[in-house]
């Protein structure tokens, strides 16, 4: 005993000891692992939808701002294109209309010209009540109609005079 | 009656593990956790029991370890054996809960062995049995003797362990086995003693 500075394997051997015991772990330890670990797999396919679901949202939410804005540039240029349509229009009807004294009228031309009335009419009130674009575009468009059938009528008059 | 074989329980970390389940493990399986588990869940049971010498204490460090070693398998590149890597983890959480015990950081091997009454609490029901022994060490020597004598670590790992010098790691396992050897001698001692009739 004087020279304790020894291997413990040295000293059990020496003083007979017993050996270490080997225990097992509780039955039930490999059953509250695996639980643990499938509750922290639940836990982060939660995370994961949850982190999915708040990505598609934004990402949602983006494509109907986008398109909207698309959607609104591209009814924006078509009303335009209407409304430039509809002045050009007038514009060759007027030429059409100074170019000839004789001014015979048809039926259709008559009509369109009552129409065309009540379509400027209509435009000026939807102007005024600060109507939708649609309502407006769509008004642009009658009239540009009207006046493509109005300048047809005079060409054809044009034509049957000078015949 | 000898010490030999008791450090390695059960197959202990030296045990292979095969190339499918190890990859099986690392796409997540459970089975093959739970090969893992049935394979390593005791060698590292007994080492966390002998170090920290509570049984509760020892299977929450196996769980704590085993649900590290779930999300860390992927980096795995068997680079050292799968026992060796599983052992290491086992030791360093082990030494981590050591280092949680406040009444057991002290660094000082005085203060270590200072902490717990060395003769006096060998008592008339202390046997010659090793485990009971060592559960008469303080948590840190008894950490210091499992892992150098049951471990194979050398005093350059425990140092680095511990984050001390090699010297302390080597004085506190120079007075564990003093502490034991006067424990011994004091529970012998009685038996020793002639009787008067």
């Amino acid at each position: 005993m004087s020279d304790p500075i020894m291997t413990f394997h040295q000293f059990a051997r020496r003083m007979r000891l017993d050996e270490l015991p080997v225990l097992e772990p509780s039955a039930d330890l490999w059953q509250k692992i695996a639980g643990a670990q499938q509750q922290r797999r639940r836990r982060a396919h939660l995370r994961r939808i949850v982190l999915w679901c708040g990505s598609s949202v934004v990402v949602l939410a983006a494509l109907i701002v986008g398109a909207d804005g698309w959607f609104a540039r591209t009814q924006a240029s078509v009303d335009v294109d209407w409304q430039a349509r509809a002045q050009a229009l007038e514009l060759q009807l007027r030429a059409l209309n100074t170019g000839t004294s004789a001014r015979a009228a048809n039926a259709i031309a008559i009509d369109a010209q009552n129409e065309l009335a009540l379509v400027d009419v209509a435009l000026q009130s939807a102007y005024d009540e600060g109507a939708e674009q649609q309502r407006v575009s769509a008004l642009w468009k009658r009239r540009s109609e009207l006046l493509s059938a109005l300048v047809n009528a005079r060409r054809q008059n044009l034509e049957i005079s000078r015949i | 009656m000898t010490m030999e074989n008791t450090s390695d329980p059960a197959g202990g970390f030296a045990q292979r593990v095969d190339a499918m389940t190890l990859a099986r493990a690392q796409a997540g399986d459970m089975q093959a956790f739970a090969t893992l588990y049935s394979s390593f869940g005791k060698p590292c049971f007994n080492l966390a029991l002998r170090i920290l010498g509570n049984r509760a204490q020892a299977e929450d460090l196996v769980q704590e370890v085993f649900l590290k070693m779930f999300g860390a398998i992927r980096s795995y590149r068997g680079d050292a054996p799968f026992g060796s890597w599983l052992k290491r983890m086992a030791v360093n959480a082990t030494i981590d809960q050591l280092r949680g015990q406040r009444h057991d950081a002290d660094v000082d091997a005085e203060a270590i062995f200072a902490q717990q009454p060395a003769l006096d609490s060998a008592g008339p029901a202390a046997t010659l049995d090793a485990w009971a022994l060592l559960l008469r060490l303080p948590a840190r020597a008894r950490a210091v003797l499992v892992l150098h004598e049951f471990e194979g670590y050398t005093h350059t790992e425990l140092a680095e362990l511990f984050g001390q010098s090699e010297s302390y790691s080597k004085s506190i396992l120079a007075r564990a086995l003093k502490r034991l050897n006067e424990l011994v001698v004091r529970t012998a001692e009685p038996e020793t003693c002639p009787t008067r009739s």
